[in-house]
């Protein structure tokens, strides 16, 4: 018996926090590199200079994973 | 995958940069000039300064005896500030007002960005208390199929 089980459903959110001349561009949610896309080109009209990048491996995880369970039916 | 970009930014967008300086210094639009070819700034003696901009603040609604501008110069926006704190003046054009100008600017412009999307665009302060934009895209559609 096949069965289509769909995982909770993860926003796919950016966050962009303002601090004096610098922004902190965060994006959650995204898969594979969709996030870099994402955000590069608010990063050119921004004129961002400098970029120091953190890759966040927590959510590249969670993004992912499938949590399954083996159902007894019947 | 989710990253974390952290980085110094310019100005390039006049349409943003008016935003920024009606909301910073509490003018209406119609007190800001904006030029396509850029224009001089008078000075505190009543004279040209030499200096030119594309976006000017006259003396009427700088707060200051002398104008203020912006120039457009290789795609970028240069302020012609006059940062003497005279006396009796509310504000100086000094680096605190150029900061807190580039911040409003960055907000401004990612406002923009995101609204012209048609992104749901939701603004708060975090816990350090710094402004905030979060920006919500269409929900991650994952599915996996089991075999039984």
């Amino acid at each position: 018996m096949n069965l289509t089980v769909k995982p909770a459903q993860q926003d796919k959110e950016i966050i962009v926090t303002f601090e004096g001349e610098n922004v902190i561009v965060e994006t959650v949610g995204f898969e594979g590199t969709d996030c870099v896309k994402e955000t590069a080109g608010l990063l050119e009209a921004l004129g961002a200079k400098d970029i120091k990048r953190t890759l966040k491996p927590e959510y590249h995880k969670a993004d992912k994973k499938v949590k399954t369970e083996r159902l007894r039916l019947g | 995958m989710s990253h974390l970009d952290e980085a110094k930014t310019t100005m390039k967008d006049t349409e943003a940069l008016v935003r920024a300086l009606c909301s910073t210094l509490s003018l209406n639009r119609n007190q800001i000039e904006i030029h396509e070819k850029a224009q001089p700034i008078i000075g505190y003696h009543g004279t040209e300064d030499r200096k030119v901009g594309n976006v000017i603040i006259r003396k009427q609604h700088s707060k200051i005896p002398s104008d203020v501008g912006w120039e457009m110069k290789d795609g970028v926006l240069v302020g012609h500030l006059d940062t003497f704190q005279y006396g009796g003046s509310r504000i100086n054009y000094g680096q605190a007002f150029q900061v807190k100008l580039t911040e409003s600017y960055n907000f401004e412009k990612t406002k923009m960005i995101y609204e012209a999307k048609g992104l749901q665009v939701v603004v708060c302060r975090d816990s350090k208390n710094r402004l905030q934009l979060r920006a919500k895209l269409a929900k991650a559609a994952t599915q996996a199929k089991i075999r039984l």
